[in-house]
């Protein structure tokens, strides 16, 4: 039931971000949408992920977000806000895919895919948390994603620092 | 008769040398003239008379070696063309001087000197003085050699020079398009002729193989008169020729040789053009239009006499006869001064002709000498008076319009120019034939041969050839009379111009330029009969009659019509009384003539003089010469201007218009297949570059730029595969 | 707890992914066209998560959404700083007058 609620919070706060013409507005349509998603999280045994979902979504990319928001707009004026285009294009293209991807999934019969049906779906087994079992998997099979990410990281720090210098200042 | 043995080459004797030096000379001063003339001192115009006082001294002395005495041939192999058979036929030239050569070698340089002394004054100040002189020796050298050589090629060739610098001297003042017409009009006129004289050349050639005069007439000579024409045989490279000619054909090739001379000495119906001729210089008109050219014709007959038959002959005479009488007509009522000598020319040029028609060989020559001499002094006297009008109307400023040589402006010139009256005198006696002057013999001459022609001719019955001689005698009546009104018109009366008539002269004490009185005063002086005859009433004695009579020319029998010209010699010795008859009846018509004109014109007032005009159908008809000019612009040259309008028009009309048509569907089928290939061919093209550019521009308006786009277009293409999936 | 039905996570994936489209497709500002795209970003990572349940002891899913994270997290630092270099550059972040593509 609890699915359900945060399912629809997260349909109607995200369609009220693409339908919103106010950018601050839209900024916090995500962060609730966010929030929603990260709970559903939870509810899919997705803990670690859940948590790791708040910190860099709400606490990161949101924040990055908004400080673009200010910092590519004039707040106090009409720029803030954002004019849609190819509202038809977009529109029907979405509905296609919304439809496409409804008619797979129902069609698609996953119930009856062996590989689900002959599943462990005990996540936690014996432990509380999945963190652990991260802990140890990224210490262990996904050692190089894990330290190709970091690396990836410090590129993107680098680079996003380099790039949003303002060169004539400099 | 061996026909290369009669053209055989004849030594040069020093008299045929000395003759070529009197040919070549004027050449040289035509040639000196033409190329040094401006830069001469006094324009080179002592250079045109010593060499003409040069000729005329030569010609005396050739004159003196050659009369009566000998005869001189000198002959050369001109150039050889190869005949039929791998043969050479050789032509010949060379010089023949007989009597008749010097007599008009004489006359020719005289009177030319005299007209070139002559013009030193008339042509005095002329823009192209040197010029003049230059084509005055041209002229010369053409006439001489017309004189001069000894075949019929040769004188066809000069010939044509004559009438060449004849159209030169004609259209003289080029700024005068009369002149120019005038010009234009003798030379084609003239071609006609020449068309006859050609052909009556080729066909003698034809059946003699040689142009040579003297050789023409030793054939003519050894042939016989046979049932069916002329027959005679020759050897030519040693084949024999038996030649035989119809009668027909004979008359035909004689009467081509005369039409060269009815072009050349305006005979009827050609004399056209010799009226017209008058806008040349008049020292020009007495020299070649009334003295030397135009007598070339009756010369060429002389030349000829031979090689006309009877029927030719008859022709002649009528043609001269018809002549004299049109010209006499024609000359009646003119007014211009210079225009009543050229009609008087016409008629006195039919009247040798008609001489020569009739027989009268050597009396028709005579004529030409005696003429020549008194209507070269009529037209230079003419010339002093055009010019001393021409004064008095330049001092005393009168208008443009009036005519210097209109005789109904004259009048009581006797006062004011008493030389050239005196003198006009003479020569107008002469030409009227009154006694004791030269023309009063040769035309007595003519007239008893004529006579005894009818005579002779009309043996069998038909009086017709009466109408001949009559002609004559009608014609000396109406050459008095046009000579008498002539006169009255020019010198007596009252001066009929508003201005004082003093003004004509030179000064007061002088009449005219010394150097135009003195040939004026010599030829007048020449036109008494005494120079030709020592009995002034008889022609019978006259040097010159006996000089060129047919004896002295002719070997026997070697003329076509020498049965007929027996005939009328027995007739004339027989004719003692008529001879009389006939004298004392031309004297007393010519005196009736001028009395008709003086009464005629005597009672009228110098007003009506002034104004006379041309009343009766035949005053007109004689004015307009029997509108002969305008029946010929009728006939033959507005048919042929039509004609070739006519041909240019087809041209225009039908053969352009046809190209032009048969060109626009040219253009309609170019512009078809142009449309072809622009819709079609390129088109394709067209279409083949259009088509890339609308998906082009499609493809652009897909690619704006716009990442947004982009990503909607892969999405697109996302839900087609998701629809291909699902579907199939 | 009961158990959630597979079909029903899909499709509240699929929806935010419809959504994010839309956002990327409409918007004109290149934050919001961000946001769209950190919103395709969830509805994989939900996808990713929802799977990672039926492979309890590997829990790849899980971890893989780990990483879209990270990527996704340098992928919006990135790309915040290319926006404020166009807004700089353009003096604007509207995606519809970036066109210098056509140009």
């Amino acid at each position: 039931m609890l699915f359900y609620i945060f399912a629809l919070l997260a349909v109607l706060s995200g369609a009220y971000m693409v339908l919103t013409r106010n950018l601050l507005y839209a900024g916090f349509a995500l962060l609730v949408t966010l929030l929603s998603v990260a709970g559903i999280y939870v509810l899919l045994f997705a803990d670690f992920v859940a948590v790791t979902q708040l910190m860099i979504y709400v606490g990161g990319v949101l924040v990055l977000i908004l400080f673009g928001i200010m910092l590519s707009s004039r707040v106090h004026d009409q720029s803030v806000l954002s004019e849609s285009v190819n509202k038809v294009w977009g529109t029907v293209i979405t509905f296609l895919i919304l439809v496409g991807l409804s008619h797979t999934i129902l069609h698609a019969n996953l119930s009856a895919l062996p590989w689900l049906q002959a599943a462990d779906t005990n996540v936690l087994g014996a432990q509380k948390s999945t963190v652990q079992t991260i802990g140890i998997k990224l210490m262990t099979d996904f050692v190089i994603p894990f330290e190709l990410a970091s690396l990836l990281l410090l590129i993107a720090l680098m680079g996003a620092a380099y790039i949003a210098t303002d060169k004539q200042n400099v | 008769m061996d026909l290369p043995s009669l053209i055989a080459p004849l030594a040069g004797t020093p008299q045929t040398t000395l003759a070529l030096l009197i040919l070549l000379l004027p050449l040289l001063g035509f040639a000196a003239l033409a190329l040094f003339g401006g830069r001469l001192p006094r324009r080179g115009d002592w250079l045109g008379i010593g060499i003409g006082a040069l000729a005329f001294a030569l010609s005396l002395r050739l004159f003196a070696q050659t009369w009566n005495t000998a005869t001189f041939h000198s002959r050369t192999v001109w150039f050889s063309l190869p005949s039929l058979g791998g043969t050479v036929t050789d032509f010949t030239a060379g010089v023949l001087l007989d009597n008749l050569t010097v007599l008009m070698l004489v006359i020719v340089t005289f009177i030319s000197l005299l007209v070139q002394l002559f013009s030193v004054g008339y042509m005095h100040g002329d823009q192209g003085y040197s010029r003049y002189f230059a084509y005055l020796g041209l002229f010369t050298f053409s006439m001489l050699g017309i004189v001069l050589v000894d075949n019929l090629l040769l004188l066809f060739m000069f010939w044509e020079l004559v009438g060449f610098s004849s159209y030169l001297l004609i259209g003289f003042w080029l700024e005068r398009p009369a002149a120019i017409a005038a010009s234009k009009k003798a030379f084609l006129v003239n071609r006609v002729g020449d068309i006859g004289l050609l052909l009556g050349l080729f066909a003698f050639y034809t059946y003699f193989r040689t142009f040579d005069l003297e050789a023409l007439r030793a054939l003519i000579g050894t042939g016989e008169w046979t049932a069916e024409g002329f027959a005679l045989t020759y050897i030519v490279n040693g084949q024999t020729w038996l030649v035989e000619m119809p009668t027909l054909l004979l008359t035909f090739a004689g009467l081509g040789l005369f039409m060269g001379c009815v072009g050349k000495s305006a005979q009827f119906p050609l004399q056209v053009w010799l009226p017209d001729a008058m806008q040349g210089p008049t020292p020009v008109s007495a020299l070649i239009h009334a003295a030397t050219m135009v007598a070339a014709g009756v010369y060429l007959l002389a030349r000829c006499y031979a090689f006309f038959t009877l029927d030719a002959l008859t022709v002649i005479a009528v043609v001269g006869a018809v002549t004299a009488l049109l010209g006499a007509i024609a000359a009646l009522t003119q007014y211009d001064i210079k225009a009543v000598l050229a009609f008087s020319t016409i008629s006195q040029l039919g009247y040798m002709v008609m001489g020569m028609g009739t027989g009268a060989h050597d009396a028709s020559l005579f004529h030409l000498t005696t003429h020549a001499f008194f209507k070269a002094a009529l037209f230079l006297n003419a010339g002093i008076i055009i010019h001393a009008m021409h004064r008095g109307l330049h001092h005393t400023h009168q208008p443009h319009d009036v005519d210097a040589q209109d005789i109904r402006n004259m009048g009581g010139l006797r006062k004011v120019l008493p030389l050239t009256f005196y003198t006009y005198l003479l020569a107008a006696a002469a030409l009227v034939g009154l006694p004791l002057f030269s023309g009063f013999l040769s035309k007595d001459a003519i007239l008893s041969g004529s006579w005894a022609w009818a005579q002779a001719m009309s043996a069998g019955g038909n009086f017709l050839f009466y109408i001949v001689p009559l002609i004559g005698f009608l014609v000396v009546l109406l050459t008095a009379f046009y000579m008498g009104r002539h006169l009255w018109f020019m010198f007596f009366g009252a001066f009929r111009l508003p201005f004082d008539v003093r003004e004509l002269r030179v000064s007061a004490g002088q009449e005219v330029e010394r150097v135009m009185a003195l040939p004026v005063v010599l030829l007048g002086v020449l036109s008494l009969g005494v120079f030709f005859s020592l009995n002034p009433f008889s022609f019978s004695s006259s040097w010159v009659m006996q000089g060129i009579s047919l004896e002295q020319q002719t070997t026997e029998g070697a003329l076509l019509a020498e049965k007929l010209l027996q005939a009328v010699a027995a007739q004339d010795e027989a004719n003692q009384t008529a001879h009389i008859i006939i004298g004392v009846l031309s004297a007393v018509l010519g005196v009736a003539g001028i009395g008709l004109a003086v009464a005629k014109y005597k009672s009228r007032t110098p007003e009506a003089l002034r104004q006379e005009q041309p009343q009766t159908a035949f005053e007109k008809l004689s004015f307009q010469h029997f509108y002969l000019d305008r029946l010929y612009l009728k006939i033959f040259v507005q048919p042929t201007q039509l004609l070739s309008r006519g041909l240019y028009r087809l041209d225009k009309r039908v053969i352009d218009y046809s190209l032009n048509y048969g060109s626009k569907w040219l253009v309609v089928l170019a512009k078809f297949i142009g449309g072809f290939d622009r819709v079609i061919v390129d088109g394709a093209v067209w279409l083949v570059a259009v088509l890339p550019r609308l998906f082009g521009r499609v493809g652009r308006g897909l690619q704006n730029g716009k990442v947004q786009s982009y990503y909607a277009y892969s999405l697109f293409g996302f839900i087609l595969i998701i629809l291909y999936i699902l579907m199939f | 707890m009961e158990e959630i039905p597979l079909e029903h996570i899909l499709l509240l994936s699929a929806a935010l992914f419809s959504l994010g489209v839309m956002a990327v497709i409409t918007k004109r500002h290149a934050v919001v066209v961000l946001m769209g795209i950190e919103l395709i970003f969830n509805a994989a990572n939900l996808n990713l998560v929802a799977f990672s349940r039926y492979d309890a002891t590997l829990m790849q899913g899980q971890l893989f959404s780990l990483f879209v994270m990270v990527v996704a997290a340098a992928e919006a630092a990135v790309a915040l700083a290319i926006v404020l270099r166009v807004y700089q550059y353009f003096r604007t972040a509207n995606l519809n007058q970036i066109n210098q593509l056509n140009k």
